[in-house]
């Protein structure tokens, strides 16, 4: 139908672009209207402060300001490219960026199809409402728990004593870093990530069901023929959005989880970023680095974005 | 799997008929409780600790239940009177904040989900930029500043208040209502106004349910940009609050003449985690509220069937 | 000749308006310029550092007072009152963004200095004629004005001083170790003297614990886990954590020889198990020690035996201090922080008060945050009011009355902080920071359990015990280093790699101790590796090390005659 609209004005106004552009811009000028004072709130606040982003390339002097501070080039990345631990901090950066995704991503969308297939309301209000509740919990309070969870008295050491497995503290070295980054992130982030595809799936044409009664599908054809598909815009959607996150992690949780023992292996961009940037007050370095990951993270989701509309043209962001 | 004649148990449900119910509801339903232990288990931990005795907790005795019940983490938490207007300030960021961003958003993802909109592709960049780059601290303090916000509920609410990933998101979700609504409506002589108000806007209780709720749970757990933009102290947020009171009864270290101590007899963790519970409450509180739109997509979907 | 009548003229001019406007003030000598309404109107931003000090008894003593010196009114309008810790994390934005109260409260040491060479804060020298107390202060300080000055003759910080009226030596953190004396006594035994005592103590107390006679996990654990256990011992082996004067040179600790031995023997003391596995990751380990898991703890902040362990232990319990021990001929072991006498802005100057570049009235200003260095204001800030809140004692010295003194340790210093009595460092009265004085830091406390050579078990207070039983040679020569006369640049990269070889030291040196992975440090090798690994974490490290040290001012160890 669109295909067809467009065809009819493209052999129309093949004489003028320009004009053409004016007047489909006129006849959709409600959509327009409706554009105006969001888009205006996003460039003065978003782009707004967007200068800033300049003194990447320059040697930030305060009484200067941003505009007349020095150019200084590529400096500030070459400095990051030739620090001694680059590598190693690149290199773990992707490790916990791709381990988080690939176990943190499913997590909501099987709790919220699970969740749909209660008939119950009592009890998937129950389980809706207690699931959301670690994500108001602070990271501080998280990670004190982990610690004290890890520790050789603590209760991961019980459990591991069920299965007759001798102690270890966990908190010791990197080995059981990613469990507890990942794993709290599940736990914390599971079920208030479920909400949105909850509410996209209540949305789901309920006469679709009937259909897939009438099939004599079973709950897993249901599942797979009916409410997956109703979800599939949102998670492709998060997906691509996710996938530009891989090299941001949260760096007050790395530092949290941090210890005399695995400080030197377990820095991230981020960390560094933090304690280059912000804790040691070295803007212009922090915002090249900082600069770096955004670049890398809009290829990112631009990949991304280019795989699924090449697989399903619906689905991609633009 | 065979058709069960068998009226499974919850036959509440109008819309579905559970095939197969018993195995796959029994697994899912142990699972889902699981779910719910491992998730609660802490939190409770965390209720117990904060109505403990600071012996009982140093000991590291206390499980899932008070030891030695003790209420001085929230005598020093409610015993602070700013804590009072402190909430009634976070009420009004977060009410303000929410209205913002739920029509400002939905304004500009509507005209985004419509697939032959002339600006869909600039603007979609244009949101994807900010997702990544951002000109940092110092800018957009100057720009606060500069527009005279300082002071005033406007600098929480403005600049957060279109965000390119929940424009995406309710983009995605206008685009799942059905794709025929508008081009009916459209032939029917309505204006896209008049579709978005009339229709979209009504057969998207549950997004906008489920964004409030994430709006307001936002600001409410803010206290960054409160942190810079309000210097009134009478109208600091209630996070802002909470972190002063846990800091202080923390420790403090000082200068180079070195002075560390520790405050009084109370222990910290029982006013951090009262400080937690202080926070948590009141959502806990208006989540059913919200949580009763959830299902209000099911029902619209149940008349159109 | 025109031009020079003209600007001869206009000089006169100058000076005639000057004159007209100019007043006299509490300096004599200068002129102060006239106030409109004979009103110093200023806002005064302060963090709070856990009571509102701005509403209390001693500020408003504290502006009368001001007032009565100055010779003018105050109207003071006080903003932000952020918590401590978010005031500090605004402080950066508040100068990069120019949004500075007249005057504030700071605490980012060198990091003012850009923006005070950009015109944003203002240049104290410059107004040095319009103070008489602060001087003083910066007379004690290593170099005097020299050592406080920028490279360019700057200063931009009024720095937070303190003044050592009592001649405390001593140190609090890493100078004392903390034992179980009531394990002790019940088995005659007594705190280590030398490192070999140490070590026979722990496989006593080992074999107590085995034999199942003393009930307790492990021996030896660390105060928190945050500082690195060799931090308790750095001391006894006269070697030092990071980059430091050790008498002769400017060296990096962690990779000195001395360093090498304290890993072997703390190698040893873990292979034998004597130190609880978790000793670099426990959170709670105050715990460990009221609930009497642990027997000794060389690793702590000494404040903790009568703030926090002795107060929460449980029933029996009861932790003492005693010296560090010496190791075989190296003499006595250093302690750390060991205080000059007298008034001081410290050795490593990091908060203090910074001034508007664009108040109006800077004279005023700067003779205003100048009286807080006076005894008129700190000595009254600190005690309180005499008779109401102090008295002085059969022995001369000042003591807090029982208003306070009756209550239970813990809660005097809640006591203290609502009446606006800065002793209790959660109420920072003026305009923080206002000088501390030591003689209130042992006054309100409680004496803790104390071991020495001399006197066997006894009652002390570590401010002075750690000085009294350490004796003279153990004041480290950290303590008392010559200045070195540094750039702006020169002092950054210094920091950076600090920050940079420290974090590597504590990581490494860790696994040299537990000899996990393989980490061995008898192995020759592994130690020249380690050493490299450390020094790569900064480029130009020996570099560095060598401006460094042909930067020291050997003559300005003259300022220090204790």
């Amino acid at each position: 139908m669109t295909q067809a609209v467009n065809t009819v004005l493209l052999g129309r106004n093949r004489v003028n672009p320009v004009a053409r552009f004016f007047k489909l811009l006129w006849k959709q000028r409600t959509l327009v209207g409706l554009c105006v004072l969001p888009m205006a709130l996003l460039f003065v606040f978003s782009y707004g402060p967007m200068y800033g982003v300049l003194i990447a390339f320059k040697k930030y002097d305060a009484g200067l300001g941003v505009w007349d501070s020095r150019w200084v080039g590529f400096n500030n990345l070459v400095e990051f490219f030739t620090n001694v631990n680059c590598l190693k901090i690149i290199l773990q950066t992707l490790k916990v960026g791709i381990f988080s995704l690939i176990f943190t991503y499913p997590m909501p969308i099987i709790l919220a199809l699970s969740l749909n297939e209660v008939a119950s309301k009592g009890f998937k209000r129950t389980v809706q409402s207690i699931s959301y509740i670690p994500h108001f919990i602070s990271i501080v309070v998280i990670c004190t728990m982990l610690n004290e969870f890890g520790s050789l008295s603590g209760l991961f050491n019980s459990i591991r004593k069920l299965f007759g497995a001798a102690p270890v503290n966990m908190n010791n070295g990197t080995k059981y870093f990613m469990f507890y980054y990942i794993g709290s992130a599940i736990w914390q982030g599971a079920g208030w990530g479920s909400i949105i595809y909850l509410s996209a799936l209540s949305n789901v044409d309920t006469s679709l069901y009937d259909v897939a009664n009438i099939d004599g599908a079973n709950r897993f054809q249901k599942i797979r023929h009916v409410a997956l598909p109703a979800i599939l815009p949102t998670t492709t959607m998060v997906l691509i959005l996710n996938s530009g996150n891989i090299l941001s992690q949260d760096y007050t949780k790395i530092l949290l989880l941090q210890n005399n023992t695995n400080r030197t292996d377990l820095d991230v961009i981020s960390t560094y970023v933090y304690t280059m940037g912000i804790a040691d007050g070295r803007f212009d370095y922090g915002t090249a680095v900082n600069l770096l990951v955004s670049v890398v993270s809009l290829i990112l989701v631009l990949t991304t974005n280019t795989i699924v509309r090449a697989i399903d043209p619906e689905q991609s962001i633009w | 799997m065979t058709k069960t004649t068998l009226p499974s148990k919850p036959v509440k449900a109008k819309n579905k008929i559970h095939i197969g119910g018993y195995a796959f509801d029994t697994v899912n339903i142990i699972f889902l409780t699981l779910c719910c232990v491992i998730v609660l288990m802490p939190f409770i931990r965390v209720i117990a600790i904060s109505l403990s005795s600071s012996r009982m907790i140093d000991r590291g005795a206390v499980s899932l239940w008070p030891l030695e019940f003790n209420f001085k983490g929230y005598e020093i938490v409610f015993g602070n009177v700013t804590i009072y207007r402190a909430y009634g300030w976070t009420l009004l960021y977060s009410v303000m904040f929410t209205v913002t961003t739920v029509s400002m958003t939905a304004c500009l993802a509507y005209p985004l989900s419509v697939n032959d909109f002339i600006l869909k592709k600039p603007i979609s960049v244009l949101l994807l930029i900010t997702m990544f780059f951002s000109g940092g601290t110092v800018p957009a303090y100057l720009l606060i500043k500069n527009l005279g916000l300082m002071n005033t509920a406007w600098a929480l609410v403005l600049p957060g208040a279109v965000g390119a990933w929940n424009t995406f998101l309710y983009r995605s979700f206008f685009k799942g209502i059905s794709h025929e609504i508008r081009e009916a409506a459209l032939i029917d002589g309505a204006g896209d106004l008049r579709i978005l108000i009339k229709i979209i806007l009504p057969l998207s209780k549950a997004l906008i349910a489920t964004f409030s709720l994430f709006a307001i749970v936002g600001m409410w757990n803010s206290y960054f940009a409160a942190m810079l933009y309000i210097k009134d102290s009478t109208r600091q947020p209630i996070q802002n609050i909470l972190r002063s009171i846990v800091y202080t009864s923390v420790s403090a270290t000082f200068g180079d003449a070195g002075m560390a101590m520790t405050q009084g007899t109370v222990n910290p963790l029982n006013v951090q985690y009262a400080c937690l519970i202080a926070t948590i409450a009141p959502l806990l509180f208006i989540y059913p509220f919200i949580q009763k739109y959830f299902e209000s997509g099911m029902q619209v979907g149940a008349v159109k069937g | 000749m025109k031009k020079l009548l003209a600007l001869a003229v206009a000089i006169i001019l100058a000076l005639g308006c000057m004159s007209a406007f100019a007043v006299s003030g509490p300096i004599e000598g200068v002129d102060y310029p006239e106030l409109p309404d004979g009103t110093l109107h200023l806002t005064v931003a302060v963090p709070n550092f856990g009571t509102d000090q701005t509403t209390t008894k001693m500020q408003k003593l504290w502006q009368e007072k001001m007032e009565e010196y100055l010779g003018v009114k105050l109207d003071i309008t006080y903003t932000s009152g952020l918590a401590w810790n978010d005031y500090q994390g605004n402080e950066a934005t508040n100068l990069a963004a120019k949004e500075l109260a007249d005057v504030n409260t700071y605490s980012q040491g060198s990091l003012v200095n850009e923006y005070g060479a950009a015109g944003v804060v203002l240049d104290v020298n410059k107004y040095a004629e319009y103070m008489k107390y602060y001087p003083e202060f910066v007379a004690g300080v290593i170099g005097g004005q020299e050592g406080i000055n920028n490279p360019d003759g700057s200063s931009y910080v009024f720095w937070d001083g303190y003044d050592n009226d009592v001649n405390l030596a001593g140190g609090q953190s890493f100078s004392a170790y903390g034992y179980r004396f009531d394990v002790l006594k019940e088995f005659d035994l007594k705190p280590a003297e030398t490192w070999d005592e140490f070590k026979d103590l722990c496989a006593t107390l080992k074999g107590l614990i085995d034999s199942g006679e003393v009930e307790a996990d492990y021996v030896l654990h660390n105060g928190a886990s945050w500082m690195a256990f060799y931090r308790g011992f750095v001391g006894t082996f006269h070697t030092w954590d990071t980059l430091y004067w050790n008498g002769e040179e400017f060296a990096f600790g962690p990779i000195e020889d001395n360093f090498r031995l304290m890993l072997t023997e703390l190698h040893e003391l873990f292979e034998a198990g004597y130190i609880n596995p978790e000793y670099q990751t426990d959170d709670s380990a105050d715990n460990e020690a009221t609930t009497g898991k642990v027997l000794i703890v060389p690793t702590n902040w000494a404040g903790s035996v009568v703030n926090t362990w002795n107060p929460q232990a449980e029933e029996g319990i009861e932790w003492g201090l005693a010296y560090l021990p010496q190791y075989e001929d190296f003499g006595a072991a250093w302690k750390w922080g060991s205080k000059i006498t007298g008034k001081n802005l410290g050795t490593t100057r990091t908060m203090g008060i910074i001034i508007n570049a664009e108040t109006e009235y800077p004279e005023w200003v700067v003779s205003m945050i100048d009286y807080q260095y006076s005894p008129d204001i700190y000595l009254m800030l600190n005690w309180g009011v005499e008779g109401e809140d102090w008295e002085l004692g059969e022995d001369g010295m000042r003591k807090y009355t029982a208003k306070f003194m009756d209550l239970p340790v813990g809660e005097r210093p809640q006591a203290l902080a609502d009446e606006g009595i800065m002793s209790s460092a959660s109420a920072r009265t003026g305009i923080a920071f206002v000088p501390q004085i030591f003689s209130t830091i042992p006054s309100y406390g409680d004496a803790e359990p104390w071991w020495s050579p001399e006197k066997g078990y006894y009652e002390g207070r570590y401010w002075f015990d750690t000085a009294i039983n350490g004796g003279p040679d153990s004041i480290s020569p950290f303590d008392r280093a010559p200045l070195v006369k540094l750039t702006d640049e020169q002092q950054s990269a210094q920091s950076k790699l600090k920050s940079a070889c420290e974090k590597y030291a504590k990581t490494e040196g860790n696994k040299f101790i537990t000899g996990e992975d393989g980490y061995d440090i008898t192995d020759d090798a592994q130690w020249e590796a380690y050493v490299e690994g450390l020094k790569s974490q900064y480029q130009g490290f020996d570099e560095l090390l060598q401006i460094i040290n042909e930067n020291v001012d050997l003559d300005s160890l003259k300022y220090y005659n204790d």
